[in-house]
């Protein structure tokens, strides 16, 4: 059984598609999680986002907060 | 429009997008995210800011509170609609449940349809301003008022209902109508009054504590960046890669966003009032002034017309709506904006209500939709599942609800009001210690964390690996 049919029996009538666009949905779901189990979905952020969403965070986010705090609270 | 044509459409709409197909690099998508950011919304937000800060502290409030929701939000749901090309409401199934993303979806759209009351109104002020700078007859108030935003939604629904082609046209032109109103704004204000005055320029309505005053705008910050959750995942599955989805939205919806914003707060604090249709006779002049009203009310028609169009194509989402004609649906939402809309003026002048409810209701499943994704199912989600409506679904949970976040979204929500009151704007005791919306997060997060461990990844409900196995789909093409 291919994949695109194991989605079929499975999801089939249970979506929210009608019956001419429930074949397009499964080949879609068959593709993104063939690509996943290959590893070629999109990659997600890297480690260096992650530092520069930690910066960003503190410096523009938490430090302005507590500099108001320091002065004002 | 064909009836066949927009049920296609609206089918089309919430097909996962696939990594071939997306037509936004980091350029593009910063460029619409930004025209998306640079709107009525900004003016209007900085409008209720100048009611408590001036523009030095409006600047550093809203950076602040924007920075720290548009990171939350964006880390939650850019990464997964990137990842998988769905829509919030696709991604959001995995912790909410079908039937709890459906209930969620309808009170997301009552929120759509006050910000549709509201742009209608914007309107109706504009034209009434118009009218009072020509003839000295004030009509921005009362029945008048009224009538001119149920004439506004009458022509946003034929906008909607006739002219879809037409409409993605029109709306190309919104950003750049927004980016002049800016421009105009500026150079007014450069030129007629000097950045001196603005920056001196007092708050409008503030508290004695400074400090709650700050607060009040970090809130409200942190609301108007919560905000955009609902739209961000239809964007996100469009861009070609998780970086290009992610770092746009803090160049728009936070340094953009706030752009406008401040001069927003500027303009209040110089003519002294908080209604952005206000500020441009007094401050512009006549002529100049009435050309930049007639910018405003084309850019908001187009607006509301594509926010209409947008909700109509998700009402057909759900199948009860399919075999109700466009007009009819479209119709139907633009009657329930016309009942909101006996209640238009206060919303409007009270703007603050929409942010603190934006916080409320989203900053919870934003935080819930990080635990759920990072820590519980180590970055997958089983897209299958996220499409199937069916008992066999792994995010079924019980009868279609996850009853855990559904506790957690109403103990954040009961948390929210005891230490805020977003209707009236009035910070409760606890506030001046820890704002609402912060609260919330950490709240919200920790406890689906605490309850969700032991209510749902080790009772094995919901789809989650167990605690021992990696994340990922098996050579069946199963989790």
């Amino acid at each position: 059984m291919s994949a695109v049919d194991e989605i079929r029996s499975e999801l089939s009538g249970n979506t929210n598609f009608d019956e001419a666009h429930e074949g397009e949905l499964f080949e879609r779901i068959a593709e993104i999680e063939e690509q996943e189990r290959e590893g070629k979905l999109i990659p997600g952020l890297d480690k260096a986002d992650n530092i520069l969403i930690a910066a960003m965070f503190i410096v523009l986010g938490v430090l302005p907060v507590i500099w108001y705090a320091v002065m004002y609270f | 429009m064909a009836e066949a044509d927009v049920n296609s459409e609206a089918q089309s709409e919430s097909m996962p997008v696939l990594k071939s197909e997306r037509p936004y690099g980091f350029k593009d998508y910063t460029v619409v995210i930004t025209g998306f950011a640079c709107a009525a919304w900004c003016f209007i937000t900085g409008g209720s800011l100048a009611l408590y800060v001036d523009v030095p502290t409006a600047l550093v409030g809203s950076i602040a509170g924007n920075i720290v929701a548009v990171l939350l939000m964006s880390l939650a749901t850019q990464v997964i609609s990137g990842k998988y090309g769905v829509d919030a409401y696709t991604s959001v199934r995995g912790i909410l449940g079908g039937k709890g993303t459906k209930v969620f979806l309808i009170l997301m759209s009552i929120f759509v349809i006050a910000w549709l009351v509201i742009l209608c109104m914007m309107v109706a002020k504009a034209v009434g301003n118009i009218v009072l700078g020509f003839t000295g007859t004030d009509i921005t108030t009362g029945v008048p008022v009224f009538i001119l935003s149920v004439i506004a939604g009458a022509i946003c629904w034929m906008v909607a209902w006739k002219g879809p082609v037409l409409l993605k046209k029109l709306n190309n032109f919104v950003a750049p109508i927004f980016v002049i109103i800016l421009i105009f704004l500026f150079v007014v204000v450069s030129m007629n009054y000097g950045w001196d005055t603005v920056l001196s320029a007092k708050p409008l309505a503030p508290f004695e504590d400074q400090w709650l005053n700050f607060l009040v705008v970090f809130e409200l910050s942190m609301g108007a960046g919560f905000s955009w959750w609902p739209n961000m995942g239809g964007v996100a599955k469009l861009c070609k890669t998780t970086k290009a989805a992610f770092w746009p939205n803090v160049i728009g919806l936070v340094f953009a966003a706030t752009l406008g914003t401040v001069m927003g707060v500027a303009a209040s604090l110089l003519v002294n009032s908080s209604d952005p249709t206000a500020w441009m006779i007094p401050m512009g002049g006549l002529g100049l002034g009435t050309a930049a009203l007639l910018l405003v009310i084309c850019a908001d028609i187009t607006a509301c017309s594509v926010m209409l169009y947008n909700l109509g194509i998700g009402i057909k989402q759900v199948k009860t709506f399919v075999k109700i004609p466009w007009g009819k649906c479209t119709g139907l939402i633009t009657l329930i904006a016309f009942v909101g809309m006996i209640w238009a003026e206060p919303l409007y002048d009270n703007f603050y209500i929409i942010l603190g409810i934006s916080s409320m209701s989203c900053a919870p499943i934003a935080m819930m939709q990080l635990v759920d994704y990072y820590a519980f199912r180590k970055k997958h989600i089983s897209i299958r599942d996220a499409y199937n409506n069916g008992k066999n679904s792994k995010y079924y949970f019980w009868g279609g609800f996850n009853w855990v976040a559904i506790g957690v979204f109403a103990a954040s929500v009961a948390l929210y009001l005891a230490i805020f009151d977003p209707f009236l704007c009035i910070p409760h005791d606890a506030f001046r210690y820890c704002n609402a919306t912060t609260a919330v997060c950490v709240f919200s997060a920790l406890a689906y964390y605490v309850l969700g461990k032991l209510l749902l990844v080790k009772r094995g409900i919901g789809g989650f690996p167990k605690p021992n196995e990696k994340a990922g789909i098996e050579s069946n093409g199963k989790e």
